[in-house]
């Protein structure tokens, strides 16, 4: 250890510097406090025995500049006085000093007086280390939610945010929400609503969110039915985050006829459908797990079918207001909620807020709260996505030649990928996807494979028919059936789809109007009429090995 | 991709759910599992919440059950069908011979 010792006599000095170098310390000299504070500078000593009285510049002077040259580090300064009088030792420690000794200095005194200041400036030397390493955390900390709070907050980007039949009000227990709300228009009107509560609150809950917006987000856009979609969701969410955590959670599917909705509730308090025709409230239980828990194979995604009519609602909620508690830490409970739900002629949302803030009062919020209400509602034109159509016209063609006819894919899938990921495309996969699906399965099995539709007469009719197409695809050779596309380039928004087989074709005269026999309906030929009814219009060729398809995109 | 069957209650309803795309690659499955049913089937539920979509020849395979559970005194629901998929089966005409919702 470093010790700096400051005084005028000679002889002091030596007593002191004997002293303190047989226990190991090294000393540095001063004969005056201006001496001192340069070698001060100079050394940055651990501690300082200091004189009061010394000619040029006192201790008493001395100390405070010592003090604010040591700034955060922590020096103690020992006072050595003769003057015992109490004013005098009382400025010792007014002026900056930690501690003051009587001179003759009794070196065994001084030393453990030493030892003693050596352990309090070990443990603020620590203090300071963590204060140190703690400013560091917080930063870092600091950087890390700025981040994450870009990343779920463009996460959410995609959120629709202006429906006008729905109702919320979400309140997020700190800055990151681990309840999440989830809102996508149905490409031909409708609408989806998801509602989350995911295992704890702030950032960790919040993290959770990400792999359900993302599927919502992709899943919804292609208008996939709600049950596949919360299914997916399950899947991800197991994927995706730790065991522990799961999302007790609500999907709402409203169809375009906005008379119709779908719930399925896993794990979230009741939800409540308000139903204003026949003036009561019924209560939709959850019957399901919490997404996140069960292997797909188990998890069970059958949703309940409520008949929506104008004026009627439904209420859902995460368990943040039934688990909510006041000052005296009573729970607002389900019975207060049924209590809001089941007063007549009231605005059920606006009551149920009300009755959960003067509930509450300034109570501390423990968890995120967050109340949806979705009110039946007449779709309206602009609730359907049209008015963004690409106008740029294209034409591509693919070729598939026997060594892949025989792999016998599943064509529509294969080409849709290559279609432009735009919402006119999305809107209208499944009519994109039973044309093609047909078409290409016409010229495969009648142009190329020559199987005879009529052999469906019956169920061994069609098992023989699907054998005889097994076998005939085995042995296929020289073969190829092409696929145009072309979109725009006739007539804005119109996809064309061709396709061409290397089969010897047949008599087109034979397309002739089936009548729909009620009593006695065939098991095949539907496939043909079916692209009929979707299309503008369908061509065959003169040797009925070319078809043509157009599908207005509008 | 799959066909699950279930029997609800007493009043011996056989209810098959088709998952993700029902076409003729269900075929042999979709048979089993109406022809394999051990008790007396009185009703069937198909129930299409999980389907995303369907063809003609699920069209044609959907007749058959309907052939075999009594033509036209068969009684088969089709339930929770997405729009496209109402879409194609009203096309078809498909309400006269089935009670789809």
């Amino acid at each position: 250890m470093k010790i700096l010792i400051v005084d005028d006599q000679e002889i002091c000095r030596i007593v002191l510097k004997v002293a303190l170098k047989d226990i190991g310390n090294e000393c540095i000299e001063a004969e005056n406090g201006e001496q001192a504070i340069a070698l001060f500078k100079e050394h940055s000593p651990d501690l300082v025995l200091l004189d009061v009285v010394m000619p040029v510049m006192d201790g008493f002077a001395t100390a405070p500049v010592i003090k604010e040259l040591a700034g955060n580090n922590h020096t103690p300064i020992i006072f050595l006085t003769s003057n015992n009088a109490k004013d005098a030792l009382k400025e010792c420690l007014a002026c900056g000093g930690d501690d003051f000794l009587q001179k003759p200095v009794d070196t065994s005194i001084l030393v453990s007086k030493i030892k003693a200041h050596m352990r309090t400036k070990s443990l603020m030397n620590e203090l300071q280390d963590k204060t140190k390493e703690l400013e560091v955390l917080h930063e870092t900390l600091r950087q890390e939610h700025e981040t994450g709070q870009h990343v779920l907050s463009h996460s959410l980007s995609r959120n629709l945010s202006d429906c006008k039949n729905v109702r919320s009000y979400i309140a997020s227990q700190s800055t990151f929400n681990g309840d999440i709300c989830l809102f996508a228009r149905k490409p031909f009107g409708g609408l989806y609503i998801f509602l989350g509560d995911l295992t704890g609150h702030g950032l960790a809950a919040a993290i959770g969110t990400i792999p359900l917006s993302q599927v919502f987000f992709t899943m919804t856009r292609k208008g996939k039915p709600a049950a596949s979609i919360v299914r997916e969701m399950n899947r991800s969410l197991r994927n995706f985050v730790p065991r522990s955590m799961f999302c007790a959670a609500g999907f709402i599917e409203l169809d375009a006829s906005g008379e119709r909705a779908r719930v399925w509730l896993g794990g979230l308090p009741a939800c409540y459908h308000v139903n204003a025709y026949e003036g009561k409230c019924n209560e939709v239980l959850s019957k399901h797990l919490p997404l996140g828990i069960l292997e797909n194979e188990s998890f069970n995604a059958s949703m309940d079918d409520i008949d929506f009519h104008q004026g009627d609602s439904l209420l859902l909620m995460t368990d943040g207001i039934p688990e909510s508690t006041n000052s005296t830490d009573e729970m607002f409970g389900m019975d207060r909620v049924a209590q809001c739900v089941s007063r007549e002629q009231t605005d059920v949302f606006e009551e149920m807020l009300s009755q959960y803030h003067s509930f509450v009062e300034d109570a501390p919020q423990h968890d995120d709260v967050s109340l949806l209400e979705v009110m039946a509602y007449k779709p309206e034109a602009d609730d359907i996505l049209m008015n963004d159509v690409s106008m740029f016209p294209w034409k591509t063609s693919l070729m598939f030649n026997e060594e892949f006819l025989r792999k016998d894919l599943n064509i529509a899938s294969e080409v849709f990928y290559l279609l432009p990921d735009r919402p006119e495309f999305a809107v209208h996969q499944e009519t994109i996807a039973t044309v093609l699906t047909e078409l290409f399965c016409n010229a495969l099995d009648h142009g190329i494979l020559q199987l005879c539709s009529s052999l469906k007469q019956d169920a061994e009719g069609f098992e023989n028919y699907y054998l005889m197409r097994a076998e005939r695809l085995t042995a296929l050779s020289e073969a190829s059936i092409e696929i145009k596309l072309e979109y725009g380039l006739d007539e804005p928004r119109v996809l064309d789809i061709e396709i061409i087989d290397s089969g010897a074709g047949f008599d087109i005269s034979g397309i002739t109007e089936r009548p729909f026999d009620d009593h006695a309906p065939s098991f095949h030929g539907r496939g043909l009429k079916l692209v009929e009814s979707l299309c503008r219009k369908v061509r065959f060729n003169d040797k009925g090995n070319s078809v043509r398809a157009s599908i207005r995109l509008a | 991709m799959s066909v699950n069957v279930s029997y609800q209650g007493s009043d011996q309803t056989l209810k098959i759910a088709i998952d993700g795309r029902f076409d003729f690659s269900h075929h042999a499955a979709f048979r089993e599992a109406y022809e394999s049913a051990e008790t007396q089937i009185s009703s069937y539920e198909i129930d299409l919440s999980e389907t995303s979509y369907l063809d003609s020849s699920a069209l044609g395979m959907l007749l058959l059950l309907r052939d075999h559970a009594g033509g036209a005194d068969a009684k088969i629901a089709i339930n929770h069908c997405n729009d496209d998929v109402k879409k194609i089966l009203k096309i078809s005409n498909f309400e006269q011979l089935f009670s789809i919702t």
